[in-house]
């Protein structure tokens, strides 16, 4: 396997602020890798690191095995870059902003361009001004698809893409992972790339807190589950199932919020001994579920 | 169009040069189609004129009165040593801006330099699209001036006239480096128009008063407008004068080239 790319204690402060903090990072060829953590993390950091927008304090970072500060250029020819916080140039129509960067780009025509926007149902000849936030971010990802690059660098991808286009986005992802690309696609909730990565790296506070295969991450992740019956239940029974951490008891009984890591499936099959009106599941956000999570373990690692 | 960072520069300021441009010539126009009129009336002019402060007079490029009532002056303290070039020198600070401040502030550099193009080229090509523009709007008053000439009759040297044109375009790239310089710097779209702005009113206002102040006279040579001005190129054509404007933009678009690549990108 080639590292597509590698960081070795990759630093960034501005000023006193932190940035990310000593980050030690590896993505291989041909994999997706989902970068995760809330806002204000140091996701957006790490990627303009990647892109040499800013200079690292401390440590380097190589990318598709250049270094980012002397090959920058040839690393961007390589790369497609969505960016998060997405600013476009609002008086030219999609068309005119893809031939503008196609052009940049040294490419014949408009590359996969065309063709990934009728995937997207996105009309091109409109002006930037007048698209719909769902819209812009098509355009974006057009941009960053269309010279066909090794590597996909996404901050926040799916944003603002309705249901409809998001399975269109990660049904590209899969086409093109196939062809070996690879890919870096940051998000703020797990849920927005479990769906396609293969590996999750937790980032919080600038540091990297855990990576980890998508497989291992689900079976550590905490669920909240809320039961209602019809008859006072009390929760000691389901204490003690070993995948209930927490279990708490409301309304003489009758309801039960449980925080589980695992599978639920005991639980499940607990309740179904008694008459269940209601069931809530709340698949935990990351701020609230995974850190919490990390953090009641000793902050592991 | 867009084949590059210098087409788009140009590109996007398509419909607001224009504007420019009319201003610029109308301005001309309505100068030259006076001629006729201060001509015949020169003698009551310059005694009203006698009576002004030389302050005041400094202020709006009319130094010398002997020279006031030549066609040469005239043009000269009407377009090349004020208002005239005052709006060609804005519209270089505006190019200056735009090219990496002016893009940062609106947040399409991120995407911009996510492509295969370096910071380098960014600039010079941000600085050539000035270039170009501010050249075109000197040679419309150049081509206005070439046109109405034989009308009014105001006989002036054709090669002082380039010169002139040369000259204010120069003068106006001095500003709009610095504000490229600026922009490229910080970062900040406010900073460099303030410092470009700042820097024209303050070193026109020193180039036309200095002079009246022993003390102080020499700062007159600290100001691009000396520079330009000084060997009276509507007269006289080109001068070495030249040179230190065109130093002093070097120099500062060098500056704006090592300043950008060396900073962080503001998100």
């Amino acid at each position: 396997m080639t590292a597509v790319i590698e960081t070795r204690g990759l630093t960034k402060y501005y000023g006193t602020v932190r940035g990310v903090d000593d980050l030690d990072l590896v993505v291989e060829k041909g994999e997706v890798f989902g970068f995760i953590g809330p806002n204000g993390a140091g996701k957006s950091t790490t990627i303009r690191l990647f892109l040499d927008f800013i200079r690292p304090t401390a440590g380097a970072a190589r990318v598709l095995g250049l270094d980012t500060r002397a090959d920058s250029i040839e690393i961007r020819r390589r790369v497609g870059y969505l960016p998060g916080e997405l600013a476009m140039y609002e008086r030219m129509t999609g068309r005119e902003m893809l031939r503008h960067f196609a052009a940049l780009r040294r490419l014949d025509g408009l590359g996969e361009a065309v063709e990934i926007a009728e995937r997207f149902d996105l009309d091109l000849d409109r002006r930037i001004r007048s698209y719909s936030s769902g819209n812009r971010q098509k355009l974006g990802l057009v941009q960053a698809f269309m010279h066909g690059p090794e590597l996909l660098i996404l901050d926040e991808p799916t944003n603002s893409l309705d249901p409809l286009i998001q399975q269109d986005f990660y049904t590209m992802v899969d086409e093109l992972q196939e062809e070996g690309h690879t890919f870096f696609v940051s998000s703020h909730v797990l849920p927005e790339v479990e769906r396609i990565a293969d590996r999750v790296g937790i980032i919080r506070r600038g540091r990297l807190v855990v990576t980890e295969t998508v497989a291992e991450l689900k079976a550590k992740a905490v669920r909240r589950l809320e039961l209602y019956f019809s008859e006072p239940v009390g929760d000691d029974a389901f204490a003690a199932l070993p995948s209930v951490r927490a279990a708490v008891s409301h309304d003489g009984g009758r309801a039960i919020e449980l925080t589980i890591t695992g599978s639920v499936d005991p639980v499940v099959k607990l309740a179904s001994r008694y008459e269940v009106e209601r069931l809530v599941s709340r698949d935990g956000e990351l701020e609230e579920a995974f850190l919490a999570y990390y953090e009641e373990d000793g902050r592991a690692r | 169009m867009l084949d590059s960072v210098f087409a788009r520069r140009i590109w996007e300021r398509r419909t607001g040069y224009v504007w420019w441009l009319l201003g610029l010539v109308a301005l001309i126009g309505i100068t030259v189609a006076f001629w006729p009129t201060i001509q015949r009336d020169t003698d009551a002019l310059g005694q009203l004129f006698e009576s002004l402060p030389q302050g005041f007079l400094a202020i709006f490029g009319a130094d010398d009165i002997e020279t006031l009532f030549t066609a040469s002056g005239f043009i000269n303290s009407r377009m090349y040593s004020s208002v005239g070039a005052i709006i060609v020198v804005f519209f270089a600070i505006s190019m200056g801006t735009q090219a990496v401040a002016g893009e940062e502030d609106k947040r399409t550099l991120d995407l911009l330099l996510a492509q295969p193009v370096s910071r380098r080229s960014v600039v010079l090509e941000g600085f050539l699209a000035m270039v170009v523009m501010t050249a075109g709007l000197a040679a419309a008053v150049f081509l206005v001036l070439v046109v109405c000439d034989p009308l009014v009759g105001l006989d002036l040297p054709l090669e002082g006239l380039f010169a002139a044109t040369v000259g204010v375009v120069l003068l106006a790239l001095v500003f709009g480096s610095l504000s490229l310089a600026v922009g490229a710097f910080s970062g900040s779209r406010a900073l460099a128009i303030g410092v470009g702005a700042g820097a024209t009113f303050g070193t026109f206002f020193i180039n036309g008063l200095a002079p009246l102040v022993d003390a102080i006279a020499w700062t007159q040579r600290l100001t691009p407008f000396f520079w330009f001005l000084d060997s009276r190129p509507l007269d006289n054509g080109f001068s070495w004068h030249f040179l230190v404007l065109a130093a002093v933009v070097a120099v500062f678009v060098a500056g704006a080239v090592w300043g950008f690549e060396r900073r962080d990108v503001s998100v």
